[in-house]
């Protein structure tokens, strides 16, 4: 009788799974589709906004170059406009060609390869890795909630309790 | 030789009368360098007035959009380069400097060719 109940509760959990996967599915496509609407720039200028916020005004502390006032700043917007209005390609080639001349340190975000990504990369094993143990310690719970007493139990139970019933009559 | 200048940077006002001292050093020798200053972010009027009172006859080039400045990654000036004939960078000084100093690194530059 146990072990049908056992199988039960495992059969109810694993049609859970479906609906779990389904919501983690849209979750990802809605971001998906959130991010990808977000990049690209529609305009000259938001495209030269855009790429301003991703770098540090070299002589300042903590402004990027798109809200600095500085003569650094100014000088690698104008040069962000030169190469928007010629086409270079890329955002990232642009920021690359400042990074070049002015060096790492004015780079705002972090790159997405090499040794930086680990910025990118960890939080997000973290993430998983949190998520992993706390599904295995619900689970564990789950499994002790599910428990069913035995036969044995029941008799074990059953005898304590006559031996109360028996201390209180005499 | 490039300095970057700008007329309201303390330092390089400081450095100004070293670099015509190098300068007229140079205009003198047959081989001297050739010496610019390169101005960005900065009104051309006070320029003119500063070279005028400070002296300094060398060709100043006005960086209006800052195309220098950026291609040669100057954050903060002054700043002075030596770049040989051939165009290639061979030295690079980040703050003030002096008439020996710069007399020193244009030897060293001139020894490495």
């Amino acid at each position: 009788m146990s072990l049908s109940i056992n199988r039960r509760a495992l059969n109810k959990q694993l049609k859970r799974w479906p609906g779990w996967l389904l919501l983690a599915v849209v979750v990802v496509l809605a971001l998906a589709i959130a991010s990808a609407g977000l990049s690209g720039p529609l305009t000259d200028s938001d495209r030269i906004d855009s790429i301003s916020q991703r770098l540090a005004c070299p002589t300042c502390d903590g402004e990027s170059v798109y809200e600095s006032q500085a003569s650094a700043a100014r000088g690698i917007r104008q040069q962000i406009k030169r190469f928007v209005e010629q086409g270079t390609p890329t955002d990232d080639q642009i920021i690359q060609y400042i990074q070049n001349q002015f060096g790492t340190k004015t780079l705002l975000v972090p790159n997405a390869s090499g040794f930086d990504a680990l910025v990118w990369a960890l939080p997000a094993f973290a993430f998983v890795v949190a998520i992993a143990g706390l599904t295995v310690a619900f689970r564990r719970w789950k499994l002790v909630a599910d428990t069913v007493p035995t036969d044995d139990d029941r008799a074990l139970v059953q005898a304590a309790l006559n031996d109360q019933e028996r201390e209180h009559e005499s | 030789m490039f300095n970057f200048f700008n007329s309201t940077c303390v330092p390089c006002v400081q450095e100004h009368p070293e670099l015509a001292k190098f300068a007229a050093e140079q205009a003198k020798l047959t081989d001297g360098a050739e010496f610019y200053t390169v101005v960005w972010d900065d009104n051309h009027g006070a320029v003119q007035k500063f070279f005028a009172d400070n002296g300094g006859s060398w060709p100043i080039l006005t960086d209006d959009d800052a195309r220098i400045e950026v291609a040669f990654g100057v954050a903060k000036v002054p700043e002075t380069w030596i770049i040989d004939p051939n165009g290639f960078v061979v030295s690079r000084h980040l703050g003030g400097t002096t008439d020996d100093q710069l007399t020193r690194l244009l030897a060293q530059a001139k020894a490495g060719l």
